[in-house]
């Protein structure tokens, strides 16, 4: 979307020019990495500085650390060496490291982690919302307790191993975090320490943090850098690492690139106006289900870089994937007869029931895989009409239920399933906020209070079964994010996303040698 | 007469406050929404509403009109930014000289190639010298500056490297005095050298045929009867009196430099205006858009009444 004009430009004329650069120059001794982004500044590094979306709580978390983390296989342990849960009395127990030292040389202790609960419930962190915890408890100086208000399993996912713990020397005076900038500012226990951050340049500069507790960081510093054409600077070697274009893979990896991609946690939809006629009713929204080719719109609308939807939403590959969901093969014969079953009949190629016609407005912030739909819808006598418009308006036509058809999509599909209930019943654009189905309700708000994983695990897979059954939006794609990386260090795709689910290969792990942990 | 003029002046910013207040809040989207985005944090009922209460969202519009028009106009205050929660000023501060740099250095250079060009031009209307010049002008004048750029882009930074693929400095480089002043520079050349390419072209054409509109003058003759050298009579007795069309033209080409350097700095992801009112845009930033949007209406204001000033000026030194 963004400066997509001038990078659609771009890609032509490179293509256009044809390609002779000389491979980059790769460095055995990791001094400097430096990581290209095409927006360069995403707000200053302490919780309440950085910018809302994920490469913001990203370029945080190099410098502030959470009780537990993830790596490409799941939890591991960060300031929190161990954590259970004990049922009786709802409550997490951490058991926190007790050779960790603030960039600043003062001692952590778990009256640092008492006070970030405390100071996060004053000044909220949209990143770790702390409405289930009752309160917090020492039990030494390296021990606490963490009580919830009701069983909430995404605390876990979503609160432990999300919530940066700040130091009390230096937070305890501060009123306004969001304003607090400077040297003491981006004391933490992380990985990297803030050398500098350059809002206007969009740049990011730390230096290793020599006394880190998980070991001595690969690189000795570490550079944000802005990059509109990211591809271009790879290859001269101004930078290290950067998502790339699809269209640019077949180039970088002859140049010795090595391109990576992690996981399908990202989805578009086509939401449909479940309070206007037709989309009310169950099986007209099959009928699109059936109508639209999923695997055409990744073949041709992302030329092969991604995977059909999933009616249940959550990626296949994800952990908490339903395997038997109804598949909605593309079967345009299909769609036809549940569309006749509502008593529509065909007219000059369009269905038509009364003086009502199936002839639709299709909302979008881009045309290539609308244009894919329109043709499709063509085929089962569904008439559409395509709308470019910026992400915002289109969210705000969609969050106003005025509209008929619109593309939308959103991520966090590889984290805990709360996702589930945020995307199907929260008051959000992104969401479908489907609530016709009681049964799914309740089963949506039982899978929050399940502690027990295997079971939680059934009850979730329910959800998906009974998501795809009502079908209150169609799955369309998960498509495919290419990170194109040289030899100087291993960048890994963490297990579900890093913290809520950011589908970046940026972990602070990677910079770690990890048989440590 | 000059009241009428001030009284327009005046009219005309009245005008921008009021379009710059409701222009950004006519755009469909919520600004809240928009920060969230798809970032999929859990945003609370109480947070959207303490954050709507922050940013004076949740008064009425005909309120924050009030408190729009008393902070400019009693503090010279543009605002607090919802994206960068921080003053507008502080933010603009940051952005406006990089606009500046490039907008001023362009609209020199290529105003005063131009006008060489166009009075060598129109002095020699309609010979071999003309014609090349304006057929060369002519292609440069149909290439956007967004294809010219990412010409310029591939062939003099990715492909040769001579030049950075973007930026206005290197970052965390840490250079200071002429080291600094050379890394601007050197940051500068290609989003200059493409904002003027595709700027010359205008002013070139207009000084061409004004020129051509003096030179058949009698007074043109007269200067030549007397033996005045060609340079003098050309750029003195020429070039003079047919350069009012040209200065009449240098407040509105300001603000085609500004639009134009929108373009280019995306391009070159060059951290001036054009990038920061694209965000805002994006963010649906209210008082951000607000700010910056009527800094620069109020720049191209005071540069069209300097010009209106120099005008009267030369048109009185004239012939």
């Amino acid at each position: 979307m963004k400066k997509s004009l001038s990078i659609i430009l771009v890609v032509v004329l490179v293509v256009g020019m044809g390609a002779f650069l000389s491979g980059c120059g790769q460095e055995t001794e990791v001094e400097i990495v430096r990581i290209g982004d095409e927006n360069g500044d995403w707000g200053y590094p302490t919780p309440h500085g950085h910018y809302l979306r994920g490469p913001g709580y990203l370029r945080m978390s190099f410098i502030f650390d959470t009780l537990i983390w993830k790596d490409e296989n799941g939890f591991v342990s960060a300031l929190a060496e161990d954590w259970e849960y004990d049922e009786e009395e709802n409550c997490f127990i951490f058991e926190l490291r007790d050779d960790v030292r603030w960039h600043d040389g003062e001692d952590f202790t778990a009256q640092d982690v008492a006070f970030t609960f405390d100071y996060l419930q004053k000044h909220p962190y949209p990143w770790a919302n702390l409405d289930s915890v009752e309160k917090v408890e020492l039990i030494d100086d390296y021990q606490v307790k963490v009580y919830l208000s009701q069983a909430h399993a995404p605390f876990l996912e979503r609160v432990a191993g999300v919530m940066p713990i700040l130091p009390e020397h230096i937070w305890a005076e501060v009123e306004e975090p969001a304003e607090f900038t400077g040297e003491e500012a981006v004391v933490g226990t992380g990985p990297y320490e803030l050398l500098e951050y350059d809002q206007t340049q969009g740049s990011y500069h730390y230096a290793a943090n020599q006394n880190y507790y998980g070991g001595e960081p690969i690189a000795e510093e570490l550079m944000f850098v802005e990059s509109s054409n990211p591809e271009m600077a790879l290859q001269r070697g101004n930078i290290n690492a950067a998502g790339v274009m699809a269209e640019a893979i077949p180039e970088l990896e002859q140049q010795g690139f090595e391109l990576i991609t992690g996981n399908h946690f990202w989805a578009a939809k086509l939401m449909m106006n479940q309070h206007q006629e037709p989309f009310d009713q169950r099986k007209f929204r099959q009928a699109l289900a059936y109508a639209i080719d999923r695997e055409e719109l990744v073949e041709r609308g992302l030329r092969g870089y991604g995977i059909a939807g999933s009616q249940g939403l959550i990626a296949p590959e994800s952990r908490w994937a339903a395997e038997d969901l109804p598949e909605y093969a593309y079967s345009p014969e299909k769609a036809k007869e549940l569309i006749e079953e509502l008593g529509y009949t065909m007219e000059d190629g369009i269905y038509t029931k009364g003086d009502q016609r199936l002839e639709f407005t299709l909302l979008s912030f881009e045309d290539r895989i609308p244009e894919i739909i329109k043709q499709n819808l063509a085929k089962v006598g569904i008439e559409i009409e395509l709308r470019v418009l910026d992400t915002a308006s289109l969210d705000a036509r969609v969050d106003d239920w005025d509209f008929d058809l619109a593309m939308s999509g959103h991520g966090a599909l590889g984290g805990d399933p709360m996702v589930l209930n945020q995307m199907i019943l929260d008051d959000d654009p992104k969401s479908v906020r489907f609530e016709e189905n009681q049964d799914l309700l309740d089963k949506l708000n039982q899978q929050l209070r399940i502690m027990d994983e295997d079971k939680r695990l059934e009850m979730v897979k329910e959800i998906q079964s009974i998501y795809a059954e009502e079908m209150p939006a169609v799955t369309l794609y998960y498509p495919e994010d290419y990170w194109a990386i040289d030899d100087t260090i291993d960048w890994f795709y963490t297990e579900g996303g890093v913290a809520i689910g950011i589908p970046l290969p940026l972990n602070k792990l990677s910079l770690i040698e990890r048989d440590i942990n | 007469m000059k009241a009428k003029k001030l009284s327009g002046y005046i009219i005309a910013l009245i005008i921008i406050l009021l379009l710059n207040f409701m222009l950004p809040r006519l755009m469909p989207g919520d600004p809240i929404t928009v920060m969230y985005g798809d970032a999929l944090t859990e945003l609370t009922p109480e947070m959207r509403a303490a954050l709507e209460e922050r940013h004076g969202l949740s008064q009425s519009l005909f309120n924050q009109f009030l408190n729009y028009l008393k902070d400019i106009g009693l503090n010279w205050d543009l605002g607090y930014s919802f994206y960068y929660e921080r003053p507008v000023t502080q933010i603009i501060n940051n952005y406006l000289p990089w606009t500046l740099l490039l907008v001023l250095s362009s609209l020199i250079l290529s105003t005063l190639l131009g006008f060489i060009l166009g009075v060598e031009s129109g002095w020699d209307y309609r010979q071999r010298r003309d014609k090349a010049l304006l057929i060369v002008l002519l292609i440069v004048n149909g290439m956007p500056g967004i294809v010219l750029g990412s010409i310029l882009l591939i062939i003099f930074a990715w492909q040769l490297g001579i030049f950075p693929l973007g930026g206005a400095i290197t970052p965390h480089a840490g250079y200071t005095g002429l080291a600094w002043l050379r890394d601007i520079l050197y940051h500068l050349v290609l989003p200059l050298l493409t904002l003027v390419l595709t700027r010359l072209p205008g002013s070139y054409l207009l000084m061409r045929s004004s020129m051509f509109g003096v030179v058949e003058q009698p007074f043109i003759d007269l200067a030549r009867a007397k033996g005045l050298k060609k340079q003098r009579v050309k750029y003195v007795h020429g070039a003079r009196n047919a350069i009012v069309p040209f200065l009449t033209q240098l407040g509105i080409r300001f603000s085609t430099f500004l639009g134009g350097a929108l373009f280019i700095e995306n391009i070159f992801s060059y951290p001036g205006m054009g990038e920061l009112i694209y965000r805002a845009l994006l963010n649906r930033d209210y008082p951000l858009l607000q700010g910056s949007l009527f800094l620069l209406t109020l720049m191209v204001l005071l540069i069209n009444f300097l010009t209106d000033l120099l005008i009267v000026k030369v048109d009185k030194g004239g012939f």
